[in-house]
C-alpha cells in the first residue's frame, strides 16, 4: 500500500516536472510522425504566462453575460474537453445549442474550426460562444470591460502582455495559446509508433480494417482532416442542419461536415455532429448498412463498406488504442482555481 | 567646443529633415447636399431623395494607402489598416509622413480588409474584434458598417443596415479605388451620402448582414460615391 501511494507520488512528481520544463522552455514539442502544425507558432510563440492566462480565461465563467457558464462548461477535460452526455450542448439560461461539442485537442493542425469550418483561425473561435445568446451571450466588448475592472486579470495580463490595457487580440490570443498546449499524443497508437508497445492480434486486424475503410478520411496519425464530406447520415428534420453549405450555400456543399478527429472517443460520446450514436457500434452500424446515398455522398462510402460482426469488435478494439488517459487526466490542463 | 559642434550637428539635421518631410493628412467626411457636414444620429431633409434620412452608424476600414504619380507608386503609408469611425472625430483623419521630393497626383486605397489579414488570425489596434467589426459566428472582418432610418425604407422601423464584408470568392467585397488629388498637406476624401442613397434600389437593398451577392453589390456601389474636394 505504502509503496503503491509512493509510485503515485513519483509519478505525480514526474509528471508535474514534465509539465513544469515544457513551460517554461515555452517549445512546442509534438511526435517526430505528425506533420508540421498549421497554426503560426513563429509569429505567435508560446509562453508560460500566456498559457496559465488562457487556461484561468477557459475556466472562468466571467466571459458570459450573468457568469454562470465558462468554456469548460461544455469542454471539459476529463472529456477530451468535449461535453459528454449531451447530444447538443446546452449554455446561459439552460438553452440547447444546435449542435455537439466537439472535443479540443490537437487544434494547431486544424485549419478550420466548427462543425461547418465557420470560424477560419483558432484565435477567432472564442467570438462564437461568446456572442451566441445560446452559449454565453455576451460580446467580446464586455469582455474586455470586465477584465479591465477586475481586481487581478490586469496584473496576469500585464505580467503576459506587457500592456497596461487589456485588449480584445489579448484576450484570444491567450484563448488560443492555452487550447494550442491541449496536445493529445500519449495513446497506445502513438506508443506502437514510438516503437515501446505492440498491437494485440485483435487490434492489428482492426488497424488493417481502419486502413481500409476509414483512413481516407480520418488519417493517421491526427486522425482527422481538414475537409468536409458527407458520410450519409440521414439529414434530422427537426435542426435541418445543412454543415457546409450553411457556408458556401453551394449545393455540392450540401449535408458536408468536418472529418472529426476519432482519438480519445471513449471519452467524448454521443458522436457525430448532432450526438446521434451513443455506442461505437451505432457508428459502425451506419457506416455498414445505413449510410444514405445522397449525390454527394463520399466516393469511398458509395460503393458500401461491408463488415462482419468480428470485424466490427475488431475495429471497435483498434479504435481504443486511441485514447489518451495521460491527456484526459493530466492536470496541467485543469481548472487552476481547483488545481492552482 | 566639442558641445557646441554637437549642438551645431542637432539643429541642422533638425532642420534638414523638416524640410524634408511632411505630414500630410487624409480627411475623410461626409457632405449632406453639398454643404452640411454629417453628423450621426441626427435626421437631414435630402434633396437627393427628397425625404429625410439620418445616419447612425459609419465605420470602415481603409487599407494600403498609396501615394501615386501617374501610373508609378511612390510611397505606402506604412500602418496598413485604418478603422474610419464617423463616432470618434480622431479616427476620421489618417495622417502620414512624406517626403517633399515625391510628387503625388493621386492616391490609391482598399475600402476594406483583404483576403490574407481575414485568415491570419487576431490582431490588435484598429483590427482588434472589440470595435465591433468582426463577425462572431462566421470569420472575417466587417469591411463597412452602414445603419440608420428612413421613411423610403419600407422596413421594420423604417432601418436600413448594410454590413458589409466577405472574403472568400465568389463573394470578396474589398474594393480598390483611385483618386486624383492635388499634393497637399490636408486632402478631404469625402463619402457622397446623397448619392449613395438616390442610386440605391431601397426596395432590394436594405438589410445585409452577411457575407452575399448584395453586400458585394452594394460595397462597389459605396465605393463609387468617394470623391475629393478640390
Ligand atoms: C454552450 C456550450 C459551449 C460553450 C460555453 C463553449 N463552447 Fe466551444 N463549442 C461548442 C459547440 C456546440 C461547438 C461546435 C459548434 C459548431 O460546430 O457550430 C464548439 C466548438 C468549439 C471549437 C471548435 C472545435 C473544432 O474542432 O472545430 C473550439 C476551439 C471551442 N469550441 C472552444 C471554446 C472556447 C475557447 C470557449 C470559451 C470562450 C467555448 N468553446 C465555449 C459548445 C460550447
Ligand atoms: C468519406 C469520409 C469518411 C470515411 C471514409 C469515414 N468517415 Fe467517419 N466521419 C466522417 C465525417 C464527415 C464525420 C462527421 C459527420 C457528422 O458529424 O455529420 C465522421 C464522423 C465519425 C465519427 C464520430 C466522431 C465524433 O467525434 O463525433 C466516428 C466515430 C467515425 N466517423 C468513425 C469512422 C470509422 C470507424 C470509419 C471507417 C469504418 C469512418 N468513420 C469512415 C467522414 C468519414
Amino acid at each position: 500500500m505504502i509503496k503503491k501511494t509512493k509510485v503515485i507520488i513519483l509519478i505525480i512528481m514526474t509528471l508535474c516536472c514534465v509539465g513544469f520544463s515544457y513551460l517554461s522552455l515555452e517549445v512546442f514539442e509534438y511526435p517526430s510522425y505528425f506533420p508540421k502544425p498549421i497554426y503560426d507558432l513563429v509569429g505567435k510563440p508560446l509562453s508560460k504566462q500566456k498559457i496559465e492566462l488562457g487556461k484561468k480565461i477557459f475556466y472562468d465563467p466571467i466571459l458570459s453575460a450573468d457568469n454562470s457558464v465558462s468554456c469548460a462548461s461544455c469542454h471539459s477535460s476529463y472529456n477530451a474537453f468535449a461535453h459528454t452526455d449531451h447530444d447538443l450542448s446546452h449554455g446561459i439560461n439552460d438553452q440547447i445549442g444546435t449542435r455537439n461539442a466537439p472535443p479540443l485537442f490537437n487544434l494547431a493542425w486544424q485549419s478550420s474550426f466548427m462543425w461547418d469550418g465557420a470560424i477560419n483561425h483558432l484565435d477567432f473561435q472564442p467570438l462564437a460562444p461568446i456572442s451566441s445568446p445560446l452559449e454565453m451571450g455576451s460580446n467580446i466588448g464586455s469582455v474586455v470591460k470586465k477584465l479591465n475592472q477586475h481586481p487581478y486579470y490586469p496584473k496576469l495580463f500585464y505580467e503576459a502582455f506587457k500592456d497596461s490595457i487589456i485588449t480584445g487580440e489579448q484576450v484570444l490570443i491567450a484563448l488560443s495559446q492555452f487550447q494550442i498546449t491541449l496536445l493529445s499524443v500519449n495513446s497506445k497508437y502513438d506508443a506502437i509508433r514510438q516503437g515501446v508497445d505492440v498491437f494485440s492480434e485483435q487490434e492489428k486486424k482492426g488497424y488493417h480494417l481502419f486502413l481500409e475503410h476509414c483512413n481516407s478520411c480520418h488519417k493517421e496519425p491526427l486522425f482527422f482532416e481538414n475537409k468536409y464530406e458527407n458520410n450519409g447520415l440521414k439529414v434530422d428534420t427537426f435542426l435541418n442542419d445543412f454543415g457546409r453549405w450553411n457556408i458556401t450555400k453551394v449545393s455540392r456543399d450540401s449535408l458536408k461536415f468536418k472529418i472529426p478527429s476519432l482519438r480519445n472517443l471513449s471519452y467524448t460520446k454521443p458522436y457525430m455532429h448532432d450526438g446521434r450514436f451513443n455506442s461505437l457500434n451505432k457508428v459502425l452500424n451506419h457506416y455498414s448498412n445505413e449510410a444514405v446515398l445522397y449525390n454527394n455522398l463520399a466516393p469511398s462510402l458509395k460503393k458500401g463498406i461491408t463488415l462482419s460482426a468480428e470485424d466490427k469488435v475488431d475495429l471497435i478494439a483498434f479504435l481504443l488504442t486511441l485514447n489518451d488517459q495521460k491527456f484526459t487526466l493530466n492536470k496541467k490542463h485543469k481548472n487552476p482555481n481547483i488545481y492552482p | 567646443m566639442k558641445k557646441h559642434i554637437c549642438l551645431l550637428i542637432l539643429i541642422i539635421s533638425a532642420f534638414s529633415t523638416s524640410a524634408q518631410v511632411s505630414t500630410v493628412s487624409l480627411n475623410f467626411n461626409s457632405l449632406v447636399n453639398n454643404k452640411d457636414i454629417l453628423e450621426l444620429e441626427k435626421p437631414y431633409y435630402f434633396k437627393s431623395i427628397q425625404d429625410s434620412l439620418q445616419v447612425d452608424v459609419l465605420k470602415f476600414y481603409i487599407s494600403d494607402v498609396k501615394f501615386i504619380m501617374d501610373e508609378t507608386i511612390l510611397a505606402s503609408v506604412h500602418k496598413k489598416h485604418f478603422l474610419i469611425n464617423f463616432e470618434n472625430v480622431l479616427s476620421k483623419r489618417i495622417k502620414t509622413q512624406i517626403s517633399d521630393t515625391l510628387k503625388f497626383n493621386k492616391i490609391r486605397f482598399n475600402i476594406g480588409i483583404d483576403s490574407i489579414t481575414n485568415v491570419s488570425g487576431v490582431y490588435g489596434q484598429d483590427l482588434d474584434p472589440t470595435n465591433g467589426m468582426y463577425w462572431t459566428w462566421n470569420s472575417g472582418y466587417i469591411n463597412c458598417k452602414l445603419e440608420g432610418s428612413s421613411n423610403k425604407f419600407k422596413t421594420r422601423k423604417n432601418r436600413y443596415a448594410f454590413h458589409l464584408g466577405g472574403y472568400m470568392s465568389p463573394f470578396i467585397s474589398m474594393q480598390t479605388i483611385t483618386l486624383e488629388v492635388t499634393q497637399n498637406k490636408e486632402i478631404e476624401i469625402l463619402i457622397n451620402i446623397d448619392d449613395f442613397f438616390s442610386n440605391l434600389d431601397v426596395t432590394r437593398y436594405h438589410t445585409i448582414l452577411s457575407p452575399n451577392r448584395k453586400a458585394v453589390v452594394v460595397s462597389k456601389h459605396f465605393s463609387t460615391v468617394f470623391y475629393v474636394e478640390e
